[in-house]
């Protein structure tokens, strides 16, 4: 019994501490946003460079919201004469190829492309599309955003520094008065680019490519090796190998893009566990190359492991609650426990998910909408609903690994937008 | 033409000039003035004040005692002080109250098992019901399923009403040992009136302290019926998230206040 109770205390300790590393982590984030001033501001530089464009907008059954951003892009200030769209319909079974035909016939940038058979799934679709790309620069959103006239000039912009490989803009949801979820995802969402992504790039580190509202210089990605179908989390994947190449990836918080965020819990825990699943796929191929890699200092490469581990925490903290319980239970020694078991929860409660509470707050008083702070309480629920699937997700991947690579399919969110 | 003046303008922004009376700065460039000192300070009150909450937890448990036997007395519970456990200069309070354990009797132990292993089976499988709720009845019906079998393979459980008790106190005054040092770390750095930070951690402080002090009478008065399955499950999940959940309230709302005035008016 007493070499378990010392195992449960060890392991205490460790995910304490992983825990600790987090909480610093996002506490200096916070503070940097807050009081340091941002680094190069590329959307400055918007519109003064000619690189050609390709925008890709991956399309399964979105007749829904396929002819809003076809319509928004067309408002674009972007030359067009330097502009390809290509909405890619993925295997439709609904009315996307013939609003897609439709828009073309009146519109020559965009060329819709038709893909009838193949793998599901977004990654898959970019490799079937990406040798009709005329483009320097690889734009790609998903089919219900709404970017707005500069977006594209904003996103180009940072291109023209030549170590530049990939780009990412800002997500802000444009129905999160929906209901409590929304709202809740509205905040999430402020505190990941406003605080968090921000905060990284003005620190030098490594922001994420995010695989919508954002773009890859097309010489990079044929570097790279291209899209990867087998994974899913294409974005974070392609950040690593960009990484491993020595390119570097650029943040625009500027660049703001409207994004229609899931309206239901079910859909959000598919998309948690989709996402969790793909970024642990990632982690768990670039782990090593990204210690390796010599393009990075030391800071950047700390930063990254804590970036590539992060889905690994929720399911560290259902493991720390766990040993937390036990040792409740079983330790005879009482003070050492319950000092790891307040560390464990105020270390929980300081870190939260993807953005700290301490991040959302923040973020919604600089983004001037403080009366949304009120909802940061609620946030909790958010949270201990992502802890769950996201621990599902870990333990599926394991299970993965040890049954031999099944292959993990394709969760479609759905679309909660009225037909136009 | 126009485009290249915004520009320029805006690039100086990011610098910090030209902030006021001009073009509004937009919120991704939007920044707030650093005071050193104000972060020096903080960082020293970090360590400070928790070390003078420790000075005065005699005075803090002595409050806590007196409550919890004050609601204990009202809500006509029956229990008896028991003499604490010393840990260090503190002496944490118990109180022994007359308890059900359910795993001790073979009959009523496989009735408890049954029920949480099938409320962890509905909470798993149930699509109708919402997400969130589903997690929060996993966890609690988790937490109850290793509570029941921690009982039934140690007869004589540490986990006493007594005990629980104490150890409720225990974390209770870590808290509000602890909860300054971290106010003044997330709140004291951020630029906002020194007098607020103040109000809102004595608020946060005063409404924890009060909180669990209720809590604890409101479970213990339960302990009788419900005994230890249920107490280290409401501790687990019910306490110290609640601690926590005042901290953010308190937090959100000095955001709520504090935001505007950052909108380039400071």
């Amino acid at each position: 019994m007493s070499v378990f109770i010392l195992t449960l205390r060890i392991v205490l300790a460790v995910i304490v501490f992983v825990l600790m590393l987090y909480m610093i982590r996002h506490y200096l984030f916070a503070l940097v946003r807050l009081f340091l001033p941002a680094r190069e501001a590329y959307q400055e530089w918007a519109g003064y460079n000619h690189l050609t464009a390709t925008v890709l907008i991956p399309m399964h059954n979105e007749e829904r919201v396929c002819r809003g951003i076809l319509e928004a892009l067309a408002k674009s200030s972007f030359d067009f004469s330097r502009l390809q769209v290509i909405p890619i319909n993925d295997r439709s079974t609904d009315g996307t190829e013939r609003i897609l035909d439709e828009f073309a016939k009146d519109h020559p940038w965009c060329e819709p492309f038709h893909r009838r058979s193949g793998k599901g799934g977004k990654p898959a679709a970019l490799v079937d599309v990406t040798p009709r790309v005329r483009g320097e620069v690889i734009l790609i959103f998903d089919a219900d955003y709404t970017p707005g006239t500069g977006l594209l000039d904003a996103l180009v912009a940072p291109f023209g520094d030549p170590e530049i490989g990939a780009v990412m803009g800002r997500v802000v949801p444009q129905n999160g008065s929906v209901n409590l979820l929304t709202r809740i995802l509205d905040l999430e969402r402020a505190g990941g680019y406003q605080v968090n992504q921000q905060a990284r790039w003005n620190l030098r580190l490594v922001p994420q490519f995010g695989g919508t509202v954002g773009g890859v210089r097309r010489l990079a990605l044929e570097a790279a090796g291209g899209w990867d179908p087998n994974i899913l989390a294409e974005d974070t994947d392609l950040t690593f190998r960009l990484l491993a190449l020595g390119w570097k990836v650029a943040y625009v918080n500027r660049a703001e893009c409207y994004e229609e965020v899931v309206e239901t819990w079910e859909a959000r825990r598919k998309q948690v566990r989709r996402w969790a699943i793909g970024h642990m796929q990632a982690c768990l191929r670039h782990f090593r190359t990204l210690l390796r890699n010599p393009y990075l200092g030391h800071l950047e490469k700390f930063d990254s492991v804590l970036l590539l581990g992060i889905y690994f925490v929720p399911p560290l903290t259902l493991i720390g609650w766990a040993a937390s319980a036990l040792l409740l239970l079983l330790d005879p020694n009482p003070w050492i426990t319950h000092a790891l078991f307040l560390l464990v929860v105020l270390a929980f409660g300081t870190i939260g998910n993807f953005a700290t509470f301490y991040e959302i707050g923040l973020a919604v008083a600089l983004d001037g909408h403080s009366q949304r702070v009120r909802l940061l309480p609620l946030s909790l629920g958010g949270f201990i609903a992502s802890l769950l699937v996201v621990s599902e997700a870990c333990v599926r991947v394991i299970w993965n690994i040890l049954l031999g690579g099944k292959h993990i399919a394709w969760d479609k969110t759905p679309r909660f937008r009225k037909p136009s | 033409m126009g485009r290249h003046l915004k520009g320029v303008v805006q690039i100086d922004m990011a610098q910090g000039r030209f902030n006021k009376g001009f073009i509004p700065q937009h919120r991704s460039v939007r920044r707030l003035p650093f005071s050193r000192w104000r972060l020096y300070f903080c960082g020293c009150a970090m360590f400070v004040l928790p070390y003078l909450t420790a000075l005065f937890s005699r005075n803090v448990i002595a409050g806590y005692t007196w409550l919890v036997e004050k609601l204990l007395c009202w809500a006509g519970v029956v229990h008896d002080p028991e003499p604490g456990i010393r840990i260090g200069f503190l002496l944490i309070p118990s109180w022994r109250i007359p308890s059900f354990n359910p795993m001790a009797d073979a009959k009523t132990a496989v009735i408890y098992f049954a029920a949480t292993v099938s409320v962890l089976i509905w909470a798993i499988a149930s699509r109708r019901m919402p997400f969130p709720a589903r997690a929060w009845l996993g966890l609690g019906a988790s937490m109850m399923l290793l509570t029941e079998l921690v009982l039934f393979l140690l007869p004589v459980p540490r986990l006493t009403p007594e005990g629980f008790s104490s150890l409720w106190v225990q974390v209770a005054i870590g808290t509000l040992i602890l909860l300054p040092g971290i106010w003044i770390l997330f709140v004291g750095v951020i630029p906002v009136r020194f007098w607020k930070v103040v109000f809102w951690g004595a608020w946060a402080f005063v409404v924890v302290f009060l909180f669990s002090a209720c809590r604890l009478a409101f479970f213990l008065s339960f302990a009788p019926l419900l005994g230890a399955v249920w107490l280290p499950t409401a501790f687990i999940l019910g306490c110290s998230l609640l601690d926590i959940l005042v901290m953010v309230v308190a937090f959100s709302r000095v955001m709520e206040k504090e935001g505007p005035r950052w909108e380039g008016r400071l």
